[in-house]
């Protein structure tokens, strides 16, 4: 219920006079007093009086005897007094600009010209009363649209809304609250969800959805009036892609930092120090990993925040902080090797530098053990040259760690088609082809890691063995590798000859038993024995004119034999040699006889004519001799069967079997 | 004192839910002694029990006894805030260890 005021505070103005006037405390047995009219110039000045004297007006009483000076009178109190209620006395004069007031609502009465004291003062309670209700009226419908709009701001919110009553149970949840739970509104709605407990303004909470896909929410929770009740209103939003993201960059971060202080390589980050002319004048350290902080024998807690020149300043004397100048002005990355002996420090380094933002990120890997080892193999490197040229057909090709030779020499290099200067800083896949890389890289490495290796290997028709061997200095460190590379094709055509020339003296020892069996089996005194011919008695064979008469036909068949061979003609060469077999069976002649037929004929033929047609004269001269001892052997046992007893077996042969190539079989 | 039947829900072994145990558990031994018993349940090897519970977030915690049964949501580092939800007094001046 709404309180009728009993005491009304009136600022009385009066507007016809120029003069503006206040009473306090209008009460009904009060008139309106002359001895409270104030005299002001203009209404701020009352305004600002009032506020000094701490007096509050409920109502502002308008006296005005013209409508002009009426009317400017009240935009004047409405714009000075925005919150009070305007009553007008009107006069004649003034009633109809009071009426066109009232309908513009800008007062909210008028009362006749000099109301009695009782009548003015109920006049202006019922005025202050309805502006009263008039204002409060306004007040619910600005209340409500707040409420509408705090309603629209939880509905269509982008993250969840979830409202909990005094109970933990959800009294809303907006759409999007849904879509975070996997769970309609509707089966969320009246739902415990819990009292949430945040320590600061907002907590993080894993989600626990029935489709079981994670989901993490950053909670943040309000004390608000739902529906007239109070309520918590948590508002979630979800941060799960985030939280994924923080996690990766938290794991990365790791990894990045294990790699650091795992890496081998010396690892250091400077920012740039620039002077007034933004020029560098040095470098701070921002980062050292644990290899850096061993090989420069300062630790990260040392150098962090220092400045390059001042802890280290030997990089000014070895052109390295210019070279870092460089990389960071030009926002290329550099690469170099050099030695440093400054600061505790003496070692050779490869050194990486790289821009990283106003600044340069530095690796750097300690090789003084391969400077060293590469100072030893040039030392050596003349020695091996001077070795692989004395060595005949031979090749030396000396390979470093990455199988780059270092050292090629030899004339065996010809051999297979390679030069020097095609070898020589080029790796082993640049030089050779890829099939023999394959063979070859597998030998390499094992050299490399100590354990030695050959391999057999052709090039046209010449033949190679290549041993690959470590090569280690003084204290037994293998730094390359050796590949001994020689020409073997004479020494394998050497033993294929003496190879074939054991096969031959084995057929030989051969005919010589056929024969010693034939005879046994003759029955009859000995024609002749391939033993025999080392007896004392000769054969007829051994006569002087039987010997030449007989190597003269063999060398007519030879020759015969290699024009045969030699331009595919065709002679008819097994007959004379069975002719000549014939003859020998008749001389009692042995395989030795055959023997030196044949060698004889080689002699006189290589007399008189160049190594290689002797060379073929040979080879040819072995398969007419197998042919001839063939013949001889057929003929003796054609002989011997003859003489067999009838009991002995089947009919004897004229001729021996010819095989498919019309020789006999042996 | 009644016997206090907790059950914790979380979601597998993250760093968020061994804030809440241990938190859970600072509170507990230090209000209340040996009358509680405390259940961990993770909802990713028992989801059918979450369900069943209608646990919609972890951490959570709830305290089945004494009844009635209330639902707290969080890391439960706000110690204050936990015990005056489990129905506990709190002591300011008692030493509170670290919490948070």
């Amino acid at each position: 219920m709404m309180s009728v005021k009993q005491i009304i505070h009136v600022l009385h103005i009066e507007a016809h006079a120029g003069t503006i006037a206040s009473t306090n405390g209008f009460q009904p047995d009060q008139c309106i007093d002359s001895s409270f009219v104030f005299t002001r110039r203009t209404l701020d000045e009352l305004r600002a009086s009032l506020r000094r004297d701490d007096t509050q007006a409920d109502i502002i009483l308008l006296t005005a005897s013209e409508s002009p000076s009426l009317e400017t009178m009240l935009a004047e109190c409405r714009q000075a007094f925005p919150d009070l209620p305007i009553v007008v006395v009107s006069s004649p004069h003034t009633f109809d600009g009071v009426q066109q007031a009232l309908t513009s609502t800008m007062i909210e009465s008028i009362c006749l010209d000099e109301p009695d004291c009782d009548s003015l003062f109920r006049g202006l309670q019922i005025t202050l009363t309805r502006h009263e209700v008039q204002q409060q009226a306004a007040l619910v419908t600005e209340l409500r649209s707040y409420e509408s709009s705090f309603r629209d701001l939880i509905i269509h919110n982008a993250d969840g809304m979830v409202v909990v009553d005094d109970a933990g149970r959800i009294a809303y949840a907006n759409p999007a609250a849904a879509e975070l739970f996997g769970r309609s509104q509707d089966d969320l709605l009246h739902n415990v969800f819990g009292f949430p407990v945040i320590a600061g303004e907002t907590t993080r909470i894993d989600i626990v959805r029935p489709d079981s896909d994670a989901r993490t929410a950053e909670i943040r929770v309000v004390d608000v009036t739902w529906e007239g009740e109070p309520c918590l209103l948590a508002s979630l939003r979800d941060v799960t892609d985030r939280e994924r993201a923080t996690v990766r960059i938290e794991e990365l971060q790791s990894l990045l930092a294990g790699i650091m202080q795992s890496a081998l390589d010396g690892i250091m980050a400077f920012k740039a120090v620039r002077d007034q002319d933004n020029q560098i004048i040095d470098l701070e350290w921002q980062l050292t990993n644990a290899a850096a902080e061993r090989m420069v024998g300062y630790t990260h807690s040392e150098l962090f925040g220092k400045r390059l020149l001042d802890v280290m300043p030997g990089n000014r004397d070895e052109g390295l902080f210019d070279r870092y100048v460089a990389v960071i002005e030009s926002g290329e990355s550099a690469e170099f090797e050099h030695y440093y002996e400054h600061e505790r420090v003496s070692a050779w380094f490869r050194t990486v530098g790289v821009p990283l933002d106003d600044g340069i990120a530095i690796t750097f890997s300690d090789i003084t053990a391969r400077k060293q080892a590469e100072e030893a193999l040039r030392e050596s490197e003349q020695l091996y040259r001077t070795l692989a040229r004395e060595m005949p057909r031979t090749a030396a090709m000396i390979f470093n760690r990455d199988l780059c030779f270092l050292v090629a020499e030899g004339e065996a290099l010809a051999y297979q088609d390679l030069l020097r200067e095609d070898i020589e800083q080029h790796t082993l896949h640049d030089v050779f082809p890829p099939a023999m890389t394959a063979r070859l890289e597998p030998l390499y490495r094992a050299a490399l890691a100590g354990n030695p290796g050959s391999l057999e290997h052709r090039t046209r028709d010449r033949q190679f063995v290549t041993q690959i061997v470590p090569v280690a200095n003084e204290d037994g460190t293998i730094f390359a590798g050796l590949a001994l590379t020689q020409d073997v094709t004479d020494h394998k055509r050497a033993a294929e000859t003496q190879a074939e020339a054991r096969a031959m003296a084995a057929r030989i020892r051969q005919r010589e038993r056929e024969l010693q069996q034939l005879e046994s089996m003759a029955h009859r005194p000995r024609p002749s024995t391939p033993s025999d011919s080392d007896a004392t008695e000769p054969t007829a064979y051994t006569q002087v004119e039987h010997k030449d008469t007989l190597v003269a036909e063999y060398e007519k068949i030879l020759e015969l034999a290699l024009e045969q061979r030699a331009y595919k003609v065709r002679h008819d060469v097994s007959d004379d040699l069975r002719r000549i077999a014939e003859h020998l069976g008749q001389l009692r002649a042995g395989p030795r006889d055959v023997v030196d037929i044949h060698l004889t004929s080689l002699r006189n033929k290589s007399s008189s004519t160049n190594p290689v047609r002797s060379q073929a004269y040979a080879e040819e001269g072995r398969l007419v001799a197998l042919e001839l001892m063939g013949y001889l052997v057929g003929y003796y046992r054609s002989q011997a069967m003859v003489a067999a007893p009838p009991d002995m077996g089947a009919d004897p042969p004229s001729n021996p079997e010819p095989n498919r190539r019309g020789r006999p079989n042996t | 004192m009644s016997r206090f039947l907790l059950k914790l829900y979380i979601t597998g072994q993250t760093p968020r839910a061994e804030q809440a145990i241990s938190n859970l558990r600072r509170i507990c031994e230090r209000e209340l002694g040996d009358d509680f018993e405390l259940s961990i349940i993770d909802v990713l090897t028992h989801p059918q029990m979450a369900e069943d519970e209608k646990i919609l977030a972890t951490p959570t915690l709830v305290r089945e006894e004494p009844t009635p049964r209330r639902c707290i949501i969080g890391d439960l580092s706000d110690a204050e805030r936990v015990l005056a939800l489990l129905g506990l007094p709190f002591f300011r001046d008692q030493p509170e260890g670290d919490v948070n």
